[in-house]
């Protein structure tokens, strides 16, 4: 009898329990699900085109991932703004193209976007920093490097002396134009600075939109030269300086979240995503075969670099 | 010992000796009875702290999922572990270890109350709280899948703490070898 009673008890503790759970909602309440967050997304390393490396259980460090972040952010009700986390010394004109429109267009859709710059946001990385609300960068962050240049390595000496020949069918005058085993003829050179100005002239257009500035006083800015921090904010390049975590402060504040914000981070590799999506940047024998590779080859891997 | 609410109680209070009788019992039917309120329990917290959320249109298919994975688990275990136990030496069956592992969903129920007390609390201990339920719970569970081992196949502690080691050890194994191999072999994948 004294078994059944306790059993007893404990099975109405626990059915009190079930029904109070009912109004409580333990654990998980309405707030927390659909609530205010703010998204921290991540922009590390090189700024290029595409699925970046493809791991067991991730892909990453090419823009189409950085993308579908931005998108998972947008999509997501409860996150108001967006920390945008940069630490790239810049990357493709393209691809940073690319993403700078995204944000655009996240913006657009009334998600105000931060950036806080981290060690290094020059170049491309400033291209992504420009299209956002307001930039955040610690008084010794290496930003500014704004240009463009197109990498060009001639080899025709080098090849001469191993005894290498290339012989090409070309369906026209320039279709090896930037070709390692010749030197660029004048004509060549006047199309490539073309394309190089066009380009720069888009990014100097996207500081001066993004920024608010005279696109002429971005041009004396963008020479190439790299800035600090503190020297970018006395130009205007950045709003405020600090680190992540005044960024993650202004950006709650922006959107007028009260106390400390939740934080939902896009991107972050587990344990395991790191062992199996493991970059091959982090292989420098795939990494020097990759730029042997790219100065071996033709016209398609010199792509236009912004950084 | 008898009716379902005097084995509650000695497998809440008496567990070793509560496991032994279930097994030379072959309680099946007490032990469908555990394990379906060992089901429907945690599905009920679940659906507390999901309902009013986006997330209570996958309850459905979570109870589903959890119904059916339980299940398998439940005669897959029993089946393995019988099998493990025979090799270490024990002696007993597995429909009886069968019906004793049924009984060692009972902390999933228990756990309830503290559940609700844990929700209570304030939100920056709150998930301290959770995590700390769920590790009681767990290792309760083993606690009680060693004691139905032991009445089972009457092993001794150490032997019945090595059968159920077994089966986990080997998957972990095999898994970190299926991981390793094939991370390793996409790695290889010119992208």
């Amino acid at each position: 009898m004294f078994k059944k009673s306790v059993v007893l008890l404990l099975i109405l503790i626990v059915g009190v329990s079930m029904l109070v759970g009912l109004f409580i909602t333990p654990g998980l309440n309405n707030k927390k699900i659909e609530g205010e967050k703010l998204a921290v997304i991540y922009v590390e390393g090189m700024i290029v085109g595409g699925r970046g490396q493809v791991g067991l259980f991730s892909e990453g460090g090419g823009t189409d991932h950085l993308i579908r972040q931005l998108h998972t952010a947008r999509d997501d009700s409860s996150v108001k703004a967006v920390v945008l986390r940069i630490n790239s010394p810049g990357g493709t004109v393209p691809a940073s193209q690319e993403v700078g429109e995204e944000l655009k267009k996240l913006r657009a859709a009334g998600k105000p976007v931060i950036t806080s710059m981290a060690d290094m946001a020059a170049s491309g990385g400033y291209w992504l920093a420009a299209c956002t609300d307001k930039i955040y960068a610690n008084p010794a962050t290496i930003t500014g490097s704004l240009g463009v240049y197109v990498p060009y390595s001639n080899l025709e000496e080098l090849y001469k002396k191993i005894g290498v020949r290339q012989e090409k069918i070309k369906s026209g005058p320039h279709k090896d134009i930037l070709s390692p085993d010749r030197q660029l003829t004048e004509e060549e050179r006047a199309i490539i600075q073309a394309m190089v100005d066009d380009m720069y002239n888009q990014f100097i257009e996207v500081i001066a939109q993004g920024r608010g500035l005279d696109p002429a006083a971005v041009r004396e800015l963008a020479d190439g030269r790299i800035y600090t921090g503190r020297q970018a904010k006395e130009l205007g390049l950045v709003d405020e300086l600090g680190n992540m975590y005044d960024a993650i402060d202004g950006a709650a504040a922006m959107v007028g979240i009260q106390g400390k914000p939740e934080i939902v981070e896009y991107g972050k590799m587990s344990v395991i995503e790191g062992l199996l999506g493991a970059r091959s940047s982090l292989n420098p024998e795939q990494m020097l075969l990759k730029h042997v590779k790219e100065m071996l080859s033709a016209s398609p891997a010199a792509m236009p670099q912004s950084y | 010992m008898g009716s379902f609410l005097e084995t509650v109680y000695d497998v809440l209070f008496n567990p070793k000796q509560a496991m032994r009788y279930i097994a030379e019992k072959k309680l099946i039917g007490q032990a469908l009875a555990m394990f379906s309120i060992g089901i429907l329990v945690p599905v009920w917290a679940i659906y507390t702290g999901l309902k009013g959320t986006s997330g209570v249109s996958v309850l459905g298919l979570l109870f589903i999922v959890h119904v059916i994975g339980s299940l398998v688990l439940w005669v897959f275990s029993a089946a393995v572990l019988s099998f493990i136990a025979e090799l270490a030496g024990g002696r007993g069956t597995a429909v009886g270890l069968f019906s004793a592992l049924g009984f060692s969903q009972l902390p999933k129920i228990v756990v309830m109350p503290l559940w609700v007390l844990a929700a209570l609390l304030p939100a920056g201990v709150q998930a301290t709280a959770f995590g700390l339920i769920g590790m009681i719970t767990v290792i309760w569970m083993l606690v009680l899948h060693v004691a139905a081992l032991q009445g089972a196949f009457s092993l001794s502690g150490v032997r019945a703490v090595l059968v159920l080691s077994v089966p986990l050890l080997v998957s972990i194994g095999a898994i970190v070898v299926i991981i390793i191999f094939a991370g390793s072999a996409l790695m290889q994948l010119p992208f």
